[in-house]
């Protein structure tokens, strides 16, 4: 039986490459021109942010390196008293647009995967423990999570912001806010993984699968973690695609409302605050190129989560 | 002999996948004639279902007939447009389904769908058309037809709602009713009840039925010939005593041994190896040729077409001398 | 075969509640309202045997099969395999009994995580009850189950998906004999499969029997299969058992009514001739069931006390009957 033993490491991720290739999924992915492009958009944007210090040809939020005399410049003139030239034009401080992008989109994209993941995980969390356990437990989460449908997001996201914010001492607030920012953002999103977690371990708990590994004296922690949490990933994912671009929005509102991460680590959010400033006089790109960014962040991450769902979707196809 | 009244000539069904076409139903040719019952039987995969659903019109797409003729009578139907192929479907060709209850609207009440589908077919005045459905399912054994015909399909039993089918597919006075797993969701004492009346039926309205089915005892119980059908071919037709007292093809006779009988006592099932092959993966030759005990050279090479035998008409290389 | 005692169930019962929620039913002032699934069942299995439950949807097979692996709990009665019931053990002892009776499952599509490689889903009971020591020797196992099954060693590594549905029904089997069981309790285990696959699982369950020594529990819908691999056949109507007999004996003199109903109904698929009388009615609701014997309004044989008391159980030609006509001696015992 050498022969069939399981091979290295190597040969094991060829093969799993070569499965994600010859998916359906892959094929369907590889005939949508314009979910494609959407890919490569999303793509780019955490790229970029990801690895903003080494791209970004300023680094913007150094004081020293500003230069008070560059300021407002337009995009891609020469500035009147020094002559440089900005691809994106500069803010009233002399800040590259630019590298400005690339620095909010980092905050922005940060706090929209760690809320994700925060949300995801408490409402998996949550929706595993409803649908398994059944019962008071069941009906005390559900209806907590009604509740909360029943207000809007932004609306839950602020008051949280608000609470955590006063019970916070002042002189850490500067740093804390962009954790108290996740936490706001994933506790008003949790409850849609945990309607449809618990709605798909109601059905995946009564398959034969789940009764056998009971038989065999497997204990729920097990039979969840390693038996039903598997099964259950594959809305997880749709709707954590679609949460990130809602996340990465509804920080972006926050931050421009004035409530999100403070203006010495801004977020495309408050980028787009700061330039609403100068937009009626005339210095119209301090606020549109971030505008844009986050328009095309949003919207493609967005049509890949819409994408995924259709794709997973067998009843669609 | 009577002119058949369905003819399926070398019937070709494809569904195109993204790399391959996989073939569901490979050249396959039948007849039924006026009045007769035949059976289609096979394990799950094999094709059966697939031919009505061809016959009607009804197949899934992408799947699609890529070859060979449907005849009903005089008119061939394969090829016809989907409004004059809607007009058929109930008229001249009925279908019931293995679940009663996809096949009647659960808003509308027994008498709404029995009345509109007569006098879709038929001209009929409200008041002859409600009379008309008292009677239907009067025949098909609904105890007190003229009360229970405004009540709606929830209240009825798996086995009561699976007669109102047989009573909708009869309205339109069909000539062929195509019956896909009629029994299959129904117990064992019901199964027994709905078989007789569809037999008692279509014997008093002159209807054929094809009758589609996995159960050899549905088939022995209600049909006049049949046809087994493997890996989208037919195997074997024949009248139905031959068929279950003396298969001729390998794989009816090892679909025969290994039902368990009720009145001997066998230690051991008769056993056929191996499984079904998967539409991607028919061998050449004879579609059954891995499995067959009795398999030799030719099997793997070529494929046998239906040779007429004294007995009935079967695809194996076993009887190529025999042709008669 | 050895005649001693394996299973014994007395008087089991087991009711569901199919009340609407307390909220309405106070608003509508409905009474709460209960199903019997299975209605004081009793019977015996001997080691080594093959017992059967047959019956039709509602009759509470398995149901019955659910409360002797304990997946659910009875609303009164008891279940004890070799004295020890599941409930009332503790520790080693209920880990031991545990590990002792195991369960093959309907449908081989959804016994089987589909996210589980074949060899790490055999290997699961292995590690649960702590049956081999570190991986090379867990491996052997599931390799030795892979082939006493019929399938090879190297399907450890593929996938459920990869098999057909027989397959599958092989490696749930697989899977239920890594446990080293005596006792299989087996629901339904080819009525999802077709006739020619169902012989090849009948015939391997059969083998495996003879080689493990292993007792099993049958349920299925099917007369012929279960005529096939019984010695001993309960049949149950809405719950109840309304005959108990050794197989010969329940196909050549039926007791019941309604075990004669059910044979008249098996379609003659060898065309035998065999004589048969005409089917009729349908099973009731099991949530209101009919007073007395709940196959009165079916039975033809069936009078007044039928309709008002509960028939007892009571022993002919070695059957447990439970048929008020046939304790009166109204309706004649022929074949």
């Amino acid at each position: 039986m050498t022969e069939n033993t399981p091979n290295s490491t190597a040969t094991v991720k060829r093969r799993l490459l070569g499965r994600i290739l010859d998916s359906d999924l892959f094929y369907d992915f590889s005939r949508r021109p314009i979910i494609i492009l959407s890919a490569i958009l999303t793509l780019a944007i955490i790229l970029a942010a990801a690895f903003a210090p080494w791209i970004a040809p300023h680094t913007p939020f150094d004081p020293s390196s500003l230069n008070l005399m560059d300021g407002f410049t337009p995009p891609m003139a020469p500035n009147a008293f020094t002559g440089n030239v900005y691809l994106m034009g500069t803010d009233s401080q002399g800040r590259d647009i630019f590298s400005a992008i690339l620095y909010g989109a980092r905050i922005s994209l940060l706090v929209g995967f760690a809320a994700v993941a925060f949300a995801a995980i408490l409402g998996i969390t949550l929706g595993l423990i409803a649908g398994y356990k059944g019962g008071w437990v069941d009906t005390l989460i559900m209806r907590i999570a009604d509740v909360q449908l029943s207000f809007p997001a932004i609306l839950v996201a602020l008051l949280i912001f608000g609470i955590t914010k006063s019970l916070i001492p002042s002189e850490m607030q500067e740093q804390a806010a962009i954790y108290v920012l996740i936490l706001s953002i994933g506790l008003s999103d949790w409850v849609q993984y945990a309607r449809t977690v618990r709605s798909s371990t109601l059905a995946e708990k009564n398959k034969e699968y789940v009764q056998a590994a009971r038989l065999f004296g497997v204990s729920s922690f097990r039979i969840l973690g390693r038996h039903i949490l598997p099964n259950v990933m594959g809305p997880v994912l749709v709707i954590g695609t679609i949460g990130l671009a809602l996340a990465i929005i509804l920080e972006s509102t926050l931050s421009f409302l004035g409530v999100g991460v403070p203006a010495t680590q801004p977020s495309l959010g408050t980028l787009i605050r700061v330039g609403n400033e100068f937009l009626f006089s005339g210095e119209w790109w301090i606020t549109l190129f971030p505008g844009i960014t986050l328009l095309l962040l949003a919207l493609s991450v967005n049509l890949l989560g819409d994408w995924l769902r259709d794709a997973l979707n067998p009843r669609l196809r | 002999m009577t002119e058949p009244l369905l003819s399926v000539r070398d019937l070709v069904v494809e569904f195109p996948k993204r790399k391959t076409r996989l073939t569901a139903l490979d050249h396959v040719t039948f007849d039924i004639y006026p009045g007769e019952i035949l059976g289609m039987v096979g394990e799950s995969g094999a094709g059966k279902s697939l031919t009505g659903a061809a016959i009607i019109g009804l197949l899934e797409p992408p799947g699609h007939i890529a070859a060979g003729e449907i005849w009903l009578k005089e008119q061939r139907i394969d090829k016809l447009p989907y409004e004059q192929m809607r007009r058929l479907r109930g008229k001249r060709i009925a279908m019931i389904f293995q679940d009663p209850l996809t096949s009647l609207n659960p808003i509308l009440t027994i008498a709404d769908q029995l009345i509109e589908t007569l006098q879709t077919h038929l001209p009929l005045s409200d008041k002859d058309a409600r009379a008309r459905a008292i009677q239907l399912l009067d025949e098909v054994g609904i105890p007190a037809a003229s009360k229970r015909i405004d009540d709606y399909p929830h209240q009825f039993s798996g086995g009561m709602r699976q007669r109102v089918v047989i009573a909708l597919a009869l309205a339109g006075e069909p000539e062929l009713i195509i019956a896909d797993e009629p029994t299959t969701a129904l117990d064992v004492s019901v199964q027994a009840q709905i078989i007789d009346v569809l037999k008692r039926m279509c014997h008093d309205y002159g209807t054929a039925v094809m009758l589609v089915t996995h159960d050899m005892g549905v088939i022995a119980e209600a049909c006049d010939r049949v046809a087994v059908m493997y890996a989208g071919r037919i195997a074997e037709i024949g009248d139905v005593r031959q068929i279950v007292k003396d298969p001729q093809h390998p794989y009816t006779q090892g679909l025969m041994g290994s039902i368990p009988s009720l009145t001997e006592r066998v230690d051991r099932l008769v056993q056929i190896p191996g499984s079904m092959p998967r539409l991607d993966a028919i061998p050449a030759g004879c579609a059954f040729n891995p499995r067959c005990t009795q398999q030799f050279d030719r099997c793997k090479q070529q494929r046998p077409d239906l040779i007429k035998t004294k007995k009935g008409q079967v695809a194996c290389w076993l009887y190529d001398g025999e042709s008669s | 075969m050895s005649s001693d005692l394996l299973l014994e169930v007395k008087n089991l019962s087991c009711h569901f509640d199919v009340s609407k929620p307390w909220l309405n039913r106070l608003i509508e002032r409905e009474p709460q309202r209960f199903l019997t699934a299975v209605d004081n069942v009793s019977f015996n299995i001997n080691r080594g045997e093959t017992f059967a439950l047959v019956g039709e949807s509602g009759s509470g097979k398995s149901t019955i099969a659910k409360l002797i692996v304990d997946l659910i709990h009875p609303s009164s009665g008891q279940i004890l395999f070799d004295g020890l019931s599941l409930r009332e053990t503790q520790g080693e002892t209920f880990k031991t009994l545990r590990r002792r009776i195991q369960m093959i499952f309907q449908d081989p599509f959804a016994s089987l995580n589909p996210r589980w490689r074949v060899g790490d889903i055999i290997a699961e009971p292995i590690d649960a009850f702590g049956l081999a020591k570190g991986q090379g020797e867990v491996s052997k196992r599931v390799e030795t189950l892979l082939d006493k099954v019929g399938l090879s060693g190297r399907d450890q590594h593929k996938y459920p998906h990869e098999f057909s549905g027989g397959q599958r029904q092989r490696i749930a089997i697989a899977r239920a004999l890594s446990a080293q069981p005596d006792f299989l309790v087996c629901d339904e285990p080819t009525s999802a499969l077709d006739v020619s696959v169902q012989a090849q699982i009948l015939n391997l369950m059969q083998d495996l029997q003879d080689e493990f020594g292993l007792t099993y529990l049958f349920i299925s819908h099917d007369l012929s299969v279960v005529k096939h691999m019984a010695n001993r056949i309960g049949v149950l109507y809405l719950g109840s058992m309304v005959e108990n007999s050794e197989s010969d004996q329940l196909f050549k003199q039926p007791a019941h009514p309604y075990t004669r109903m059910l044979l008249d109904a098996i379609p003659d698929h060898e065309m035998s001739g065999r004589r048969r009388k005409q089917v009729t009615g349908e099973i009731p609701s099991p949530i209101d069931p009919p007073s007395g014997c709940t196959f009165h309004p079916r039975c033809e044989f069936a009078n007044t006390k039928c309709t008002q008391e509960r028939p007892k159980i009571h022993e002919i030609n070695g059957s447990f009957v439970s048929c008020w006509a046939s304790a009166e001696n109204r309706i004649s015992i022929s074949s």
